[in-house]
């Protein structure tokens, strides 16, 4: 065995939180991961077909359909179980793009400055200068409606805020001594970015992810509620809200209950999201 | 101040051009003729190319480019393919209905989300700060469309206190304008002040555990004073930056809140256009709201860098 010189660094391994995300933020996780689970089951869970007309026009909430039928002789909540999938789809798919996305074009940005900061600067800039509804609005003038083109419009309506987050995080952390460290003991690009950037980007990008999630819920109700987004007859949220409101004096309930469970929904993520905000101190886990 | 002024301008104009450059091609980028659609499919070649040269469809894209955006200054913003009206009479009559909506919701917005976050910061961890933060936290939870339609079933189908929808002139009839207006602007105004009220509040906290603030408080000046010369005055500058942001997002969530209340404002003008494959009225719009929020912004960071001492906008900015 050769002689070999033992060096003990000690490593910087970063103290473990309790990870107490609070009472609001349990009850907010626990509504969601339940939004997630009807998503998934509306099929088993829905008493009818969401689309298939059964029953009389506009009948009042009562035994077989708990929430009324909707004018063309639809069971409501069957719909509204079923309007789950499509919140919940776009909801995630649309964080997800964003995420990826944002935190490559976020780090190409801060890392490799010059020519690439300036473009994604100038381009996020000018998305950012339209008022999101707006932009979706436009985009989805373009693209016509539908599930796709919905994550399309508010994947770019969230992606500068992401890059924002991402680019900003990146630029602090890239100045740290470390950082410097890293560079002048030769770490390539990928290394520092990967293993030296990047995981102390995420945190804050991950807070910044759950509010595009609770957004992306707002806006998908709202386009859909306008006719742009997803097209009826499929069932979403925003669609039973727009279909009951010209009956909103004699079937009010119709429209009650979409209405709450959108709002509840959205009401858990944000309830997690500031929980998680409280947990993930973006600097707490940097600095030390 | 002045040269910050033009530098602030000037950093605008890029992501002007590139905004007009995007609504321009979007029109191009659709699949499908607009010209055969704004003909009918009823028409002859001749027909199409007659209504291509007189569009001046036949131009390069750089001319048609250049003549669109000279006609947007110039007020000559084309005519509406569905109706044949000029499309900026058709954004002149909407455009006073939706700048009236946005800043009566904007007024709500201020009133009830600036002291509710201050308010809720200087009393904090009381229950009336909790109370104000589950209430805020619901407010930005709810859709606009959702809590026009509540606010709509109570006050107007139920109680009937006010109209559910349509639009009164407030300067031909105050009354009868504010009464119609009053639900729309609650119903987008309060959603923004619970956005309003979560900054107001961390800005104020920030500014309570300044050490200033116990500077002054050691000094032995008083309580009310500190609150209002020390502590208010500081937290109101990060909020005045915010109330641009929000008068922006108001014009665009007045799209919504329009659609509830059957206003016809810009929104749904845009809407409506879509509809009908209206392109010209929609580019217009669509860059109108842009450039309207871009100017708003402007301002605001102008007005910012003049009240805060800490902005430097000398040289090396």
């Amino acid at each position: 065995m050769a002689t070999t010189v033992e060096i003990t660094v000690a490593r910087q391994t970063p103290k473990t939180r309790r990870f107490s995300l609070g009472l609001g933020g349990w009850i907010g996780a626990g509504i969601l991961v339940l939004f997630f689970v009807v998503a998934i089951l509306a099929p088993i869970m829905a008493p009818y077909d969401p689309v298939k007309q059964i029953g009389d026009s506009l009948a009042a909430p009562g035994a077989g359909h708990i929430m009324g039928t909707d004018l063309y002789n639809r069971d409501v909540f069957s719909r509204v179980l079923y309007g789950a999938q499509v919140s919940m789809s776009v909801g995630l798919i649309v964080t997800l793009v964003a995420f990826v996305v944002g935190v490559v074009l976020g780090l190409a940005s801060a890392y490799f400055g010059s020519w690439v900061d300036v473009i994604i600067g100038r381009v996020t800039d000018a998305l950012m200068a339209v008022p999101g509804i707006l932009l979706a609005i436009a985009i989805l003038a373009v693209l016509g409606g539908g599930l796709s083109n919905v994550v399309i419009a508010l994947s770019l309506v969230y992606l500068p805020e992401m890059i924002r987050v991402v680019r900003g995080q990146a630029l602090s952390v890239k100045e740290r001594l470390y950082v410097t460290s890293a560079v002048a003991l030769g770490s390539g690009h990928g290394r520092l970015i990967l293993r030296h950037i990047a995981p102390h980007v995420l945190g804050p990008t991950i807070v910044q992810a759950t509010f595009v999630f609770a957004h992306a819920l707002l806006y998908e109700s709202a386009l859909s509620f306008l006719g742009l987004g997803i097209q009826p007859p499929q069932a979403t949220w925003g669609n039973l809200v727009a279909d009951g409101l010209p009956y909103l004096s004699s079937a009010p309930l119709q429209v009650v209950f979409p209405c709450i469970v959108v709002s509840l929904a959205v009401l858990s993520v944000n309830l997690f999201g500031d929980a998680l905000r409280d947990v993930i101190d973006p600097e707490g886990n940097v600095s030390r | 101040m002045l040269r910050y002024a033009m530098r602030r301008i000037a950093y605008a104009i890029p992501t002007l051009i590139l905004i007009a450059i995007g609504v321009f091609f979007m029109v191009h980028l659709l699949p499908g003729d607009p010209v055969e659609a704004l003909v009918g499919s009823e028409a002859t070649q001749e027909d199409i190319e007659a209504a291509k040269e007189r569009l001046g469809l036949n131009e390069s894209l750089a001319v048609q480019f250049g003549s669109w955006v000279s006609g947007m200054f110039t007020g000559d913003m084309g005519t509406s393919y569905a109706t044949g009206r000029d499309v900026s009479i058709m954004i002149g009559g909407a455009l006073p209905i939706t700048v009236t909506l946005a800043v009566c919701a904007l007024i709500v917005c201020l009133i009830i989300g600036i002291p509710g976050g201050i308010f809720s910061a200087m009393n904090k961890g009381t229950l009336l700060d909790k109370f104000i933060l589950g209430g805020s936290l619901v407010g930005i939870s709810v859709p606009s469309f959702v809590m026009g339609v509540l606010l709509m079933l109570i006050f107007a189908v139920w109680l009937k206190w006010f109209p559910s929808s349509g639009y009164v002139d407030v300067f031909d009839d105050p009354i009868g304008g504010l009464r119609a207006l009053t639900l729309p602007a609650v119903s987008l105004g309060l959603l923004y002040a619970a956005t309003m009220a979560r900054i107001g509040r961390a800005a104020t906290l920030e500014v309570v555990s300044m050490d200033y603030v116990d500077m002054a408080r050691a000094s032995g000046i008083p309580e009310l004073r500190v609150r209002f010369r020390y502590i208010l005055k500081n937290a109101l500058i990060p909020i005045i930056t915010v109330t641009g942001v929000t008068f922006g997002g108001l014009l665009g969530g007045a799209v919504v809140t329009e659609r509830v209340f059957n206003l016809s404002g810009i929104g749904t003008l845009i809407i409506n256009s879509i509809t009908r494959r209206d392109y010209p009225v929609i580019q217009a719009a669509v860059l109108l709201c842009a450039v309207i929020y871009i100017v708003i912004n402007l301002l605001v960071d102008i007005l910012y860098a003049a009240i805060d001492p800490k902005v430097h906008y000398g040289d090396n900015g």
